[in-house]
């Protein structure tokens, strides 16, 4: 493996595609070199929409980032979402061949592929399948079972796959605006590698990134990926109530939003307004800051609670007792932490990148922990490389089967 | 090795009988199609009308001439009265017409007069002999005028008394089904499509045998109530991927509102129709599907069909709308009714011209049973779909309820994913504002 070797991470937001030049060192740590974004155009709930300008806006955040990291940028990682990203858990099974008794690498890929072995719908496409825990002749907390010896090796797994043709339309844009994919990973997965410490994996805890059109959620518990998931709700949504609550231009409730908004109904004061300022095609008005306020946190309260429901379905919450980490751009909305730790009933934490090194208006601020997170999760999966890496066997086929070592 | 009697295909009960009896010009155009699309052998299909024209070209297997006196052999002219004194007079025609018959399918346009009028009364008839009656209507357009829709609205209750579950499609959502400028014709006949796949299905459901039957009483209990608009969707695919694929289509057929309409069912009806080698895993899939979309009752059949080499096929049936249970006349209100021996079965009116299927059998399977002498005034033929003429002159003894509708968003509501693919958690749609749909209040 090359010593110090530029990793690049993009992420195709709904409201900024952003690229960010890591430089993975020879010792394992990581820093960043330069951050480049240019506005979104075209894409609507983390999906894209106007092929077009999605491909435009993908050559201008590539610009930009070679131009602030001054380096040439070959090829990305790239952080995909979207509503068709679903996610399960199962466990597989394999039996030792008799003539050996040791585990090899050859039967941790046949426990996988056995764990596989599901019906999803034949448009799908896997994403990741990340290992949660593996079982030797039902010993449990076995967390590296190469070399040991057993008749019978089991894991769990967490599958994550999504429809295929609409995976291949973020990798064709990247295609087109002239740079290679290396590989793909969900949204959820990359922020929770730098969100997270590996206290807090082992704790349990609940990733929140709430972007401009997608909320992506992951739960670790006791170290592993317990659930993870999407749910196609964002900025985006609440820009939208309150254009039309309050009867207002997109681009002016986006500011207003920003500027004045607050997801804490009690903030406001009866008979406080907010007076907007005539704009070029927007007349002006005064409107209630308490209404503003009431139309956000409908909204906020609403997601939050439809994501805590999904969780509650698959694992206990109570297990995550490292709390909430929320991220995202959507969640430096002021009040939105008071209300996820009513929704939630558990410490929220509004956090950033934490493991990296380099510009700190970058890694603090959450609007970039996605990007941030492809490049650790590119340096994970090349530091580690695993010997049973399928990727070695299946080659380099984008959207083949990845597997990365949960917690690694 | 023990032999289970009932096998999975086996089908050790016999079904009951189907008969689907189209009423008025609405609905023996219907049945045409049916009978067009090969459903003449699996289920009687009758046509019934005061026209003695519109019978002649019709290609049911059997047909009944109501209000030979009454009406003339001529059409209704839209009054209800006459359609329904006809259907009177007719009484032992018809009785003799329905007898044996296990369920009873009527279709009718409730606007004319005879779908109007004859129908509730055909109800009545089919449900004293003891069979399970299910009215398919059809409500007038919205621009036909708010008298012909009261008429219909009357009639809809009329006919709700009499029969143990109502389908209701409205002919202004029908007409969404084709391009704003598509022909009149064309119109008609994708909304003839619909209701003949309805029909089908309401067929199948009971036909095929399967591990999951669809009882009579199921489909009672989602279409039980009066006061309800029904949708309907069908999809069929094949290949590794049919169960998505069917399902998908299903959910966005145009009368399902890309599954939109599901979201207040108050009870969804899945029936799955495959060949025998159908996994458990599609049927998840396919319930998992449907479920995303409602939270109402599910009610689910499957149907295995050997004669279906590799498709599947999903037929989602829901009724929505405030839950007025019928108030359900007791079902020997009359006693039941003493059949005079007859000597020859009834399809021969008295009145007209041999029906001799056979002998109409060619030209007019492609007229597409309009009768001949339209009325050139009207823009069309709108004795077949709904409108009535006149005044109704149906006794105002019930005032339509005049109930609070739930506010409909409009697709403003959606502002900036006006056109975006909708997020539908629990059948709602959340790309409608929040504060909208949980109603509160802005100052």
């Amino acid at each position: 493996m090359p010593k110090d070797r530029l990793l690049v991470g993009l992420e195709i937001g709904t409201f900024k595609v952003c690229a960010v030049v890591g430089e993975a060192r020879a010792d394992g740590s990581l820093r960043i070199l330069g951050v480049g974004e240019s506005k979104s155009v075209g894409i609507r709930k983390g999906e894209i929409v106007d092929f077009n300008s999605a491909i435009q806006c993908v050559r201008d955040a590539i610009a930009d980032a070679e131009e602030k990291a001054d380096a040439e940028i070959e090829s990305v990682w790239a952080a995909v979402t979207g509503a068709h990203i679903q996610s399960f858990n199962n466990r597989g099974v394999t039996l030792i061949p008799e003539d050996r008794a040791e585990i090899d690498p050859e039967d941790i890929r046949d426990v996988e592929a056995s764990a596989k072995e599901v019906n999803i719908p034949d448009q799908n496409w896997f994403i990741h399948t990340i290992t949660q825990h593996y079982y030797v002749d039902n010993q449990e907390g076995v967390v590296n079972p190469i070399g040991m010896v057993g008749h019978k090796l089991e894991a769990d797994f967490h599958i994550v796959h999504g429809v295929k043709t609409r995976i291949q339309n973020t990798l064709r844009c990247i295609k087109e605006a002239g740079v290679e994919v290396e590989e793909v990973v969900i949204n959820a997965v990359a922020s929770a590698q730098v969100v997270l410490d590996q206290n807090q994996k082992d704790l349990g805890a609940i990733v929140l990134d709430v972007g401009g059109g997608t909320t992506d959620y992951l739960v670790y518990i006791d170290g592993a990926v317990q659930h993870s998931g999407v749910l196609a709700i964002g900025g985006d949504h609440i820009t939208n109530d309150i254009s039309i609550g309050l009867r207002i231009p997109i681009a002016r409730a986006e500011r207003l939003k920003i500027e004045e908004g607050s997801a804490d109904p009690n903030e406001a004061q009866p008979g406080d307004t907010i007076i907007l300022k005539n704009d070029s095609g927007f007349s002006g008005c005064e409107i209630e800051r308490a209404n503003l306020n009431r139309i956000i946190y409908a909204r906020v309260r609403e997601l939050l609670e439809l994501v805590k429901k999904d969780i509650e379905g698959h694992c206990d919450i109570d297990l995550a007792r490292a709390g909430v980490m929320l991220t995202g751009g959507c969640c430096r909305l002021r009040g939105f932490d008071r209300v996820a730790e009513a929704v939630f009933d558990h410490p929220v934490q509004s956090v950033a990148a934490q493991e990296v090194a380099g510009p700190t208006s970058v890694f603090q601020n959450p609007q970039y922990a996605t990007a941030i997170g492809v490049v650790k999760y590119a340096q994970l999966m090349q530091v580690d490389p695993e010997p049973t890496s399928i990727l070695g066997a299946v080659g380099r086929k984008l959207g083949s089967i990845f597997r990365f070592r949960a917690g690694a | 090795m023990l032999e289970i009697p009932r096998t999975l295909l086996g089908n050790p009960t016999n079904p009951p009988r189907i008969l689907v009896a189209g009423v008025g010009n609405a609905g023996i155009s219907l049945i045409d199609r049916l009978a067009l699309a090969g459903f003449a052998d699996a289920v009687d299909l009758v046509a019934i009308n005061t026209d003695s024209l519109s019978l002649s070209s019709s290609v049911a297997g059997r047909k009944v001439l109501i209000g030979s006196k009454t009406a003339r052999g001529l059409g209704s002219g839209g009054d209800v009265e006459i359609g329904a004194g006809s259907a009177e007079e007719a009484e032992a025609d018809l009785n003799a017409a329905l007898e044996g018959a296990g369920i009873v399918i009527l279709c009718a346009g409730l606007g004319g007069g005879v779908g109007g009028g004859a129908t509730p009364i055909i109800a009545e008839l089919a449900r004293n002999q003891g069979a399970v009656v299910i009215a398919l209507t059809t409500l007038p357009f919205g621009f036909e005028g708010r008298r012909r829709v009261q008429q219909a609205a009357e009639a809809r209750e009329q006919i709700a008394r009499h029969s143990d579950a109502t389908l209701v499609f409205e002919n202004d959502r029908m007409a969404e089904l084709s391009e704003p400028l598509a022909g009149v014709h064309e119109t008609f006949s994708a909304a003839d499509t619909v209701l003949a796949e309805t029909v089908a299905t309401l067929a199948r459901l009971v036909m095929i045998p399967g591990p999951i039957r669809i009882t009579p009483a199921d489909l009672l209990a989602v279409f039980r109530h009066a006061d309800t608009a029904s949708h309907f969707g069908y999809g069929e695919a094949s290949g590794s991927n049919r169960a998505n694929e069917a399902v998908e289509r299903a959910l966005k057929a145009p009368l399902m509102g890309r599954g939109k309409s599901l979201h207040d069912a108050r009870a969804t009806l899945v029936h799955i129709t495959a060949s025998p080698d159908v996994h458990l895993a599609e049927i998840r899939a396919i319930m998992e599907n449907v479920a995303r979309h409602t939270d109402g009752q599910l009610h689910l059949g499957i149907g295995l069909d050997v004669n279906r080499p590799s498709s599947l096929a999903v037929a989602i049936l829901s009724s929505t709308g405030a839950a007025i249970p019928v108030a359900a006349v007791p079902r020997t209100t009359r006693p039941a009714p003493v059949r005079q021996p007859r000597p020859a079965p009834m399809e021969q009116p008295a009145a007209e011209p041999a029906h001799d299927i056979v002998e109409h059998e060619p030209e007019e399977v492609t007229a597409d049973s309009t009768p001949a002498p339209q009325k050139a005034s009207e823009l069309f033929d709108t004795s077949r779909y709904a409108v009535a003429k006149g005044p109704g002159t149906q006794g105002a003894k019930k005032q339509p309820k005049s109930e609070q509708k739930t506010l409909s968003l409009d697709p403003v509501a959606r502002g900036r994913f006006e056109k975006s693919e909708p997020t539908i958690i629990g059948g709602e749609d959340l790309d409608v504002p929040t504060f909208l749909r949980q109603k509160i209040k802005l100052r």
